[in-house]
């Protein structure tokens, strides 16, 4: 751009670069220069000689990491914890979204809908408990009907088999109702007169959702998708934390749970600095593979 | 593509202008900077006395809430400067002490556990060499507790940098429930025979044969060694040292035959259903469900929190009773009495980055004094106590309505006494004895004159008494060599995963099948070391 | 639109969202009977379902709590300027996006995206704000997530879709783009702007995080993590010596504390509700 009309941009639009600098600022003052503190990962970190300071110790740290069997086993689950979630509670919440859509009752729906939003104003250290007292042996609501029926009874949190199922369930109960709102709002968005041509031809329910609700929404389905994946390695401390414990650890430990657990006492934070980057750069692999995977499939990315 | 290349060039901008702006702060020009800053500090208390003396004493601490805190403010008019509390949750606390010390927190008194790297810390100069701030007449217990000969083991090269604190470690119990064992016949339980006799007997009548719970990963267990020591596999502090010393030769107890077989006994235990299946992921449910609700047979618990077990059983039904029974075995010429094994828990240190270290340490010796521990204990003279206060031997007389309106509870147990820079109920006359070790043999356990005139079996001079037999230490058991923080992490993690698949084993032939996994892998993953850099400290100093 | 015959399909999703909202009723339904029962209606209870005991204590305890008094105070401030101050640099950063001829437009906009998916971790940003001597002030709290780039987006799409001869009258009329955010941008879009109220509020009247990490001092603590330190420190004390008398908190007080940590969410949720749907349509779906 021509010097003379940078300057007339400027100048007509400084309100605007005055709001744009304000929120830069904040963004380079707290998400951008943490950001540098990522060198501790390669360092022998000391606070006293601080971040450029420190002796710096190449890929030590991560040989560390990855030669501790716990670590990798973390990894691993972090991994196939995320894939599970990925299949199970992406698409239910849409699913969900469907069936609420298509309850005609309006009362009814309001009902429902209120009360699976509930649940996501708790936080797990208070659900985990709820939960656990739910799943318990001998007073717990689950195994009491499973024992009606015959059964006998299982310890849900305590076997490594049933763990990752329990999560997945459970944050599925938690959060269907919350994440399906824009599914809904979605869905609602679409232009009616569509419907009611499509029922003017005599077309079906099932054809309606697949030619007009499903390619209507694909948009928000699309960043939804690219944001879930994107967050999903990484998140899941809280759930985990509370509703994990010794016996579980080989199916059920991850990352952020590992780190809290068995670095807090490592005096080089340099070792956890690594595995926080670790997390990050997997993370931030997710979120390409996912964009370019929208992209392939022609929707619209965020990239 | 190009995008991306945009938003990482973005990324390449913003990291540089931050780091010129910052470059200067996190620099190098701190070490310097924080050894005159100490230097001077002790200069000026020496040299100005009386003139610019600092306020404030900022105390980092586990567990400060607000009951705790007002209790810990009593002491600022005998300290004559204000107390500026540092907490963090429970669970998070190892890790943010870790961060503050990496991060030159300015606190003067850190209370921590003795598994946290401070080793590194004093090599790192993040902490004060207390020989420089201790004062042998002023600092009598610092003085008496740091150059002891059971704690040498805490010096690091030869210098002082963390005081040890005074620990209790005797007070864990085994008790059955009075009422079932009449229902049972009263038999006698003085071996593992007996005992699972006694159990399976409990579970034909409805109860749990023993009562287990974890929460981060082998606390409770430890416990059922300690009364297990029939098999020898007692004495345990399973995330932190345990050796015996046998003819010189220093083994560890987490790979002994004990321990093997207290694990299969436990793992027996598991499969008939004389333990609860949910030991592992009850956590905090268990008192209430558990115990309150009276269905457990027997239980090893701090013999502090059966009142209290008792008393919400009784509202079920005022027969329900647990009592203290002797650890099994203990007739055994084989018996081996270490319960815990070890004489410390916490240890207290000083960063170097510390505003006023001499508060710091003007409030450890404080807390440990005759004084402190009075008000620790007792509280405000005419609120919680009577206005005369303890007596000579230490017993002193609560105000019940008071103590439940200022702690929460009548019975007398002030909120923190116990757990920061000291868990003696009582004090450790060090003005009278020339050793630590004299004096601590001499402590004086405070008791309130309510417990004496009932003489409660639950008091904690009584408790106590009771737990004395066990309390042995070997020569080891006070020392931390720098190579705790490099394997403690994986040991730990080893032991946790293999101690609770061979509890939850189907058979016994699996259970004894993951023991003979379980000793290479401790001893591959760091334990062979382990031990051999203790025995090499042995030979070298206490041969 | 037609009425349509009842279908077996319909049964059956009926069935299902039934089914699914009872079972979500139960932890919700247990926490209020445990809140309000006494220990020896608690002891006695197995599945909590049914009440069988009354008692007002634990809620006594609660109120009379200066502790439990001082973390609410804090978690209101944090909310206050958690939402006043997001909601308002939000909206800023947003409006300013939805203008077309800003220089570096496209390149600002990949800046704010990256920060969603990348952060230096939790050490290096505790080093950072210690640095800046925002640690263990109230600050700390609220300015390390102030902005959250997820809302910004939002509000973003929402503006776009605000007709552009609003924005040109008030421009001609003198206004600049600041006053027009403020005075007409922001009003027109109430609906979006209600979500993500809503949504500001509830992440900030929970928050335990950020104190966790970042406050020491105890005074300072918001309601979240006293929350979660009752019982955390229930399970601590379980595993020491707690000695005779001290009293470790009941589950029932644990429970109220976590009715009233509920409170003010549920309270204002009926009034926002109607809002937030439509506001989070209008933001989603304009891509």
């Amino acid at each position: 751009m021509k010097k003379a009309s940078v300057w007339l941009n400027l100048k007509r639009y400084r309100y605007v670069y005055l709001m744009l600098a304000i929120v830069l600022v904040w963004y380079i003052a707290f998400a951008y220069a943490p950001m540098f503190g990522l060198i501790m990962s390669f360092e022998k970190f000391s606070f006293a000689k601080g971040f450029f300071g420190s002796e710096l110790v190449g890929l030590n740290n991560f040989k560390m990491l990855f030669s501790d069997r716990y670590f990798v086993q973390a990894f691993k689950n972090t991994f196939a914890i995320s894939f599970l979630r990925i299949v199970f509670e992406f698409p239910i919440p849409i699913i969900f979204a469907f069936m609420i859509n298509e309850v005609r009752s309006k009362p009814f729906r309001s009902v429902i809908q209120n009360i699976t939003y509930f649940p996501h104003f708790f936080n797990w250290i208070v659900f985990g408990g709820l939960i656990g007292s739910v799943l318990a042996l001998d007073r717990g609501v689950v195994n009491g009907i499973i024992q009606l029926f015959g059964g006998s009874q299982i310890d849900f949190l305590g076997d490594s088999r049933y763990f990752r199922t329990i999560l997945i369930v459970t944050n599925l109960l938690k959060e269907v109702g919350w994440n399906s709102i824009i599914y809904i709002a979605a869905i609602q968005g679409i232009n009616p007169t569509l419907y009611e041509s499509a029922d003017l031809d005599g077309v079906n329910r099932w054809q309606k959702i697949r030619y007009i609700s499903l390619p209507g929404i694909a948009p928000t389905i699309s960043i939804m998708f690219i944001l879930f994946v994107g967050g999903v390695f990484t998140q899941g401390f809280d759930q985990v934390y509370n509703l994990y414990s010794p016996v579980v650890y080989d199916k059920g430990d991850i990352l952020s749970t590992y780190i809290v657990r068995t670095l807090k006492e490592v005096p080089n934070l340099g070792v956890q600095a690594a595995a926080g980057f670790i997390n990050s750069v997997i993370s931030m692999l997710f979120l390409l593979v996912s964009n370019w995977v929208v992209r392939l499939m022609g929707q619209e990315s965020i990239y | 593509m190009k995008r991306i290349s945009a938003v990482l060039l973005a990324v390449l901008l913003a990291l540089s202008t931050a780091a010129c702006s910052t470059s200067d702060r996190g620099g190098s020009s701190t070490p310097p900077k924080t050894e005159s800053k100490v230097e001077s500090k002790v200069e000026s208390q020496e040299t100005a006395k009386g003139s610019e003396e600092p306020k404030t004493v900022k105390m980092m601490a586990d567990g400060m809430d607000d009951k705790a805190i007002s209790q810990w403010k009593l002491l600022e008019p005998e300290l004559g400067m204000e107390i500026e509390f540092l907490t963090a949750p429970g669970d998070q606390f190892a890790q943010k002490v870790n961060t503050m010390m990496a991060t030159g927190e300015e606190a003067d008194l850190i209370t921590c556990e003795d598994s946290l790297p401070w080793r590194s810390w004093a090599e790192d100069e993040l902490l004060i060499d207390l020989d420089e701030l201790i004062d042998p007449v002023d600092h009598i217990y610092v003085e008496k507790i740091t150059s002891s000969d059971l704690f040498k083991g805490y010096l690091n090269d030869g210098k002082r940098y963390v005081i040890p604190n005074a620990h209790h470690g005797n007070d864990w119990t085994m008790v059955v429930r009075k009422d079932i064992m009449e229902k049972i016949g009263n038999p006698e339980i003085n071996t593992m025979e007996e005992y699972y006799d006694a159990m399976v007997k409990a579970k034909e009548m409805g109860y749990i044969g023993v009562g287990f719970s974890l929460d981060d990963g082998l606390v409770k267990l430890q416990t059922a060694f300690q009364f297990f020591s029939y098999f020898g596999g007692g004495g345990m502090k399973p995330d932190g040292r345990s050796f015996d010393i046998n003819n010189d030769v220093v083994t560890d107890l987490s790979v002994s035959d004990g321990t093997k077989q207290t694990l299969l006994f436990l793992n027996k235990l598991y499969r008939e259903d004389l333990m609860n299946k949910d030991y592992a992921t009850i956590k905090d449910g268990f008192l209430s469900t558990y115990v309150d609700a009276g269905k457990v047979f027997s239980l090893f618990t701090p013999a502090g929190n059966i009142p209290m077990a008792n008393e919400k059983m009784q509202t079920l039904d005022p027969s329900f009773e647990y009592e203290i029974i002797p650890a099994i075995g203990a007739d055994r010429p084989e018996f081996r009495p270490i319960t815990q094994g070890f004489n410390m828990w916490k240890v207290s240190l000083i960063p170097a980055t510390a505003k006023n270290p001499a508060g710091g340490l003007k409030l450890f010796e404080l807390a440990n004094s005759r004084t402190g521990r009075e008000i620790l204990i007792g509280g405000e003279k005419g609120v919680t106590m009577t206005e005369e206060g303890f007596s000579e031997d230490g017993v002193f007389t609560i105000i019940p309505e008071n103590c439940e309106k200022v702690w929460g509870n009548a019975t007398g147990i002030s909120p923190r006494w116990w757990g920061l820079m000291s868990t003696v109920y009582g004090y450790i006359p060090v003005e009278e004895y020339d050793t630590y070790e004299e004096a601590y043999a001499n402590e004086m356990i405070f008791s309130t004159s309510q417990d004496v005139e009932s003489d409660n079996p639950f008091s904690n001079r009584n408790v106590i008494e009771a737990g004395r037999p066990y309390g042995g230490v070997n020569v080891l058991s006070e020392v931390a060599l720098p190579i705790e923080s490099e394997v403690r992490p994986n040991l730990n993690n080893i032991k946790g995963e293999y101690w609770n698949k061979i509890i939850t084993a189907p058979s016994e032939e699996e259970a004894e099948k993951l023991w003979e996994e379980f000793v290479p892998q401790w001893e591959a993953g760091g334990g062979t070391d382990y031990v051999a850099a203790y025995q090499e400290y042995y030979d070298e100093n206490c041969k | 639109m037609k009425v349509r015959k009842v279908t077996l399909f319909d049964v059956v999703s009926g069935i299902v969202l039934a089914l699914l909202a009872l079972v979500l009723l139960v932890p919700f339904w247990q926490m209020i009977v445990v809140a309000f029962s006494t220990t020896e209606g608690y002891v006695k209870s197995t599945y909590h379902l049914i009440p069988t005991s009354f008692s007002v204590d634990v809620f006594s305890q609660l109120f009379s709590s200066s502790e439990i008094m001082k973390g609410m105070l804090i978690s209101l401030i944090n909310v206050l300027c958690g939402w006043l101050g997001g909601l308002i640099l939000c909206a800023m950063g947003a409006y300013a996006l939805t203008k077309k001829n800003i220089i570096g437009r496209k390149f600002i906009f990949n800046f704010i995206i990256f920060t969603m998916f990348f952060n230096g971790g939790i050490i290096p940003l505790y080093i950072w704000l210690k640095k800046i001597y925002i640690t263990d002030t109230i600050f700390c709290l609220f300015l390390p997530t102030l902005i959250s780039t997820f809302y910004l987006l939002l509000l973003k799409n929402s503006f776009i879709s605000i007709p552009a001869e609003m924005e040109e009258a008030a421009l001609i009329d003198g206004y600049n783009e600041m006053q027009i955010l403020f005075k007409i941008i922001i009003p027109v879009s109430k609906p979006v702007i209600a979500a993500v109220s809503l949504f500001l509020i509830v992440q900030y009247w929970n928050d335990y995080y950020n104190a966790m990490m970042f406050m020491n001092k105890p005074d300072l603590y918001p309601l979240g993590l006293i929350l979660r330190n009752v019982i955390i420190s229930k399970q601590a004390l379980l595993r020491t010596p707690v000695a005779a008398g001290a009293v470790l908190p009941s589950e029932q007080y644990n429970m109220a504390l976590t009715m009233i940590a509920m409170l003010p969410i549920l309270v204002l949720y009926p009034f926002v509700q109607k809002y937030f749907v439509a506001g989070v349509m209008i933001g989603a779906v304009k891509e």
